[in-house]
């Protein structure tokens, strides 16, 4: 019996995969007007401008320790016991999971057009995207619902119950050397997915592609325990823990005793733990903060070379997602189908194909040849001995914010049209007509949002992102070079670069969207 | 109180002079009735894109030399056209944003996907391979 439907299952999934890809309207109804010209030489010379003004102004003290203004919610206890009550935390918890079990059904039963499954919408446009957000705007979220998370701390506390006081991992010791790659070569592989796969949007992909990936983060947790692969494997995890530091909220622990017994050193120099979720379970004096935005990109810690790539990656990607639809892309893609006329021609796999996945391998290393370049002139300019992947990887950091600012500028309009698809699909995941929740024949609202409105958001976000990086670079070189005035001095390549990383992003949104 | 009273009138008079004069300058024409005639030659439609302002009534006269299904995304507006036909898709331009137009060859086996869709209409104009032939672009008025 139980065989008969496991045969059945395979054989769906099989079937499934053999489908013809449909492509139908549903996803990129509405994209953004271009910003205009207007806008965009205003943008660019206030980010200019600004930059200069932020340099000049700089307050003198002396900031060589990072503390900053913090509220701690958890100081009254009532908010305390209802933040981390079950009666919040459990539905949550339940819910994700849920959500998990529900993208990989409805991408393998569900009907196959793109738009009308659960699977696409959900996990492109409302998780990826909208998890992104929520991240970098209120606070690291990821951390408490991450469905693998979950999944593996429930069949760990079944497996204690059955056997007292022995563990479901195996805790091999994680190879340190190997730091993030793991989660890098992941998160490349999901990018190419996203970039230059043809048939990311297929209900049947995506749900592939989230239980190959729930295999090896289950697998990754087996074998090296939670928190080793959540810091170095999990590819989301350890990209929104980079947007997290962007955050307005912190989670801290100042019991020293718990932080030196971590696995991880996760007391950065100046001997604060933030943001290290295994010392926060474990210990009892935690804070969780309100803290000004960006600022815990500024923080002093050991940053690795795997550390810097995984930066620059995210960055690069971020910048490719825009750049891939535009014109000039679009034109290199048509040059390469010329190319590789006779190579590659299928529907899936053709020259377009080969040209994206060029460009999300290129871009990245364009990117870090471009950092380390702008690096050695800091280390130059301010007659210091550091080498120029040094000096990288102290200021990675501070490039975030223009990259996160660019990214909601580019992707508010996907998520705030597109995104909409999801009311109708919570009533009918699959596509099979139902209407569970009465959503069913709800219309997208394309007039959401008017484009004067977004221009002025999208180059305001992005000239306050370029402020912000201006300023956390300024406060790290004050941190990192002896005197003001070589801090100073070290920055004038700093600042060039983020004026063109910003002008870049400016431009990008001020090019039509073709593609 | 009649000093204060003076200066409130004054403030407000000045802030309503300002609204209206920012109003005026940004807000520029009244929506109106505009009719574009498109033709589609091959896969570009000419002009590729159509630039219109929000709140304008606005009829696209679409001739093709090409039979098919045309597809105005965003307002999602579709409609057969035959050869040499000339169509009119009328809509007010409410939401701003640039919209994709597509078009899709007639489909010979019209009556088999029927079936296979469940008789879900809708859907059969979803099958095949949509061509981008061009734009519209409603801009912020």
């Amino acid at each position: 019996m139980k065989i008969r439907y496991l045969f059945l299952a395979v054989f769906v999934a099989g079937a499934a995969l053999l489908c013809r890809p449909v492509y139908a309207h549903g996803f990129g109804e509405r994209t953004e007007l271009p910003v205009p010209l207007g806008f965009f030489l205003i943008g660019a010379g206030a980010a200019v401008g600004l930059s200069f003004a932020i340099i000049g102004q700089f307050p003198k003290g002396n900031p060589g320790h990072s503390s900053y203004w913090r509220y701690n919610l958890y100081q009254h206890r009532w908010l305390r016991l209802a933040l981390t009550s079950p009666l919040l935390l459990l539905p949550l918890k339940l819910v994700s999971v849920f959500l998990l079990g529900l993208v990989i059904a409805t991408g393998l039963f569900g009907d196959q057009t793109p738009s009308s499954n659960f699977a696409p919408t959900f996990v492109w446009i409302i998780w990826w995207v909208g998890m992104g957000f929520v991240v970098a705007l209120v606070g690291n979220l990821w951390t408490l619902i991450n469905p693998w998370k979950i999944l593996f701390e429930w069949a760990e506390g079944l497996y204690r119950k059955s056997r007292p006081g022995s563990h479901i991992s195996l805790m091999r010791p994680y190879p340190q050397n190997c730091g993030v790659w793991p989660a890098l070569l992941l998160f490349l592989s999901f990018t190419w997915i996203q970039d230059a796969f043809v048939q990311s949007p297929l209900p049947n992909r995506v749900a592939l592609m989230t239980m190959i990936y729930s295999a090896i983060t289950l697998g990754g947790m087996v074998i090296f325990g939670k928190y080793q692969w959540l810091r170095h494997g999990e590819a989301f995890s350890v990209v929104f823990s980079f947007l997290a530091k962007f955050a307005p909220t912190e989670v801290r622990v100042r019991d020293p005793g718990v932080c030196s017994s971590c696995d991880e050193e996760c007391l950065p120099p100046n001997g604060e733990c933030v943001n290290c979720y295994e010392c926060f379970s474990r210990s009892e004096t935690k804070e969780l903060n309100i803290r000004p935005f960006a600022i815990g990109l500024a923080a002093n810690e050991n940053k690795t070379n795997d550390v810097l790539a995984m930066v620059v990656l995210l960055l690069a990607t971020v910048t490719f997602d825009g750049f891939s639809a535009t014109q000039i892309w679009v034109d290199i893609q048509t040059y390469s189908v010329d190319i590789f006329i006779n190579v590659a021609n299928g529907a899936d796999f053709n020259g377009r194909t080969i040209a994206d996945s060029l460009g999300v391998l290129f871009f990245p290393v364009a990117f870090l040849v471009i950092y380390l370049t702008f690096s050695s002139l800091i280390s130059g300019s301010a007659g210091s001995d550091k080498s120029a992947v040094e000096v990288a990887r102290t200021f990675a950091y501070s490039l975030i914010p223009i990259a996160l600012a660019y990214n909601i500028a580019h992707f508010i309009t996907l998520l705030l049209i597109q995104g909409q698809l999801i009311i109708p699909l919570a009533s009918d995941p699959f596509g099979y007509g139902w209407n569970l929740l009465g959503t069913e024949g709800y219309q997208i609202n394309i007039g959401v949002i008017n484009a004067r409105i977004l221009w002025y958001l999208s180059v305001g976000l992005i000239v306050v992102g370029h402020i912000m990086a201006v300023y956390l670079a300024h406060l790290i070189s004050l941190r990192t070079f002896q005197d003001r005035a070589t801090a100073i001095s070290s920055q004038y390549p700093m600042l060039m670069l983020m004026v063109i990383y910003t002008v870049v992003s400016l431009w990008t949104i001020a090019q039509p969207i073709v593609a | 109180m009649t000093i204060k009273h003076f200066r409130m009138r004054r403030l407000i008079t000045t802030m309503a002079v300002v609204v209206t004069t920012l109003a005026a300058a940004c807000g520029g024409s009244t929506p109106q009735a505009v009719e574009i005639s498109v033709n589609v030659a091959g896969e570009t439609m000419n002009p590729e894109t159509i630039r219109v302002k929000q709140g304008d009534r606005v009829t696209l006269k679409i001739q093709a030399e090409e039979a098919g299904e045309y597809h105005l995304h965003g307002y999602d507006i579709e409609q057969d056209i035959d050869e040499d036909e000339v169509a009119n898709f009328y809509f007010v331009a409410d939401a701003t944003g640039r919209f994709r137009i597509t078009f899709h060859h007639s489909e010979e086996n019209h009556g088999e996907k029927e079936e296979k869709e469940g008789g879900q209409g809708h859907n059969v104009a979803e099958e095949g391979e949509e061509i981008d032939i061009g734009f519209l672009e409603v801009g912020p008025r």
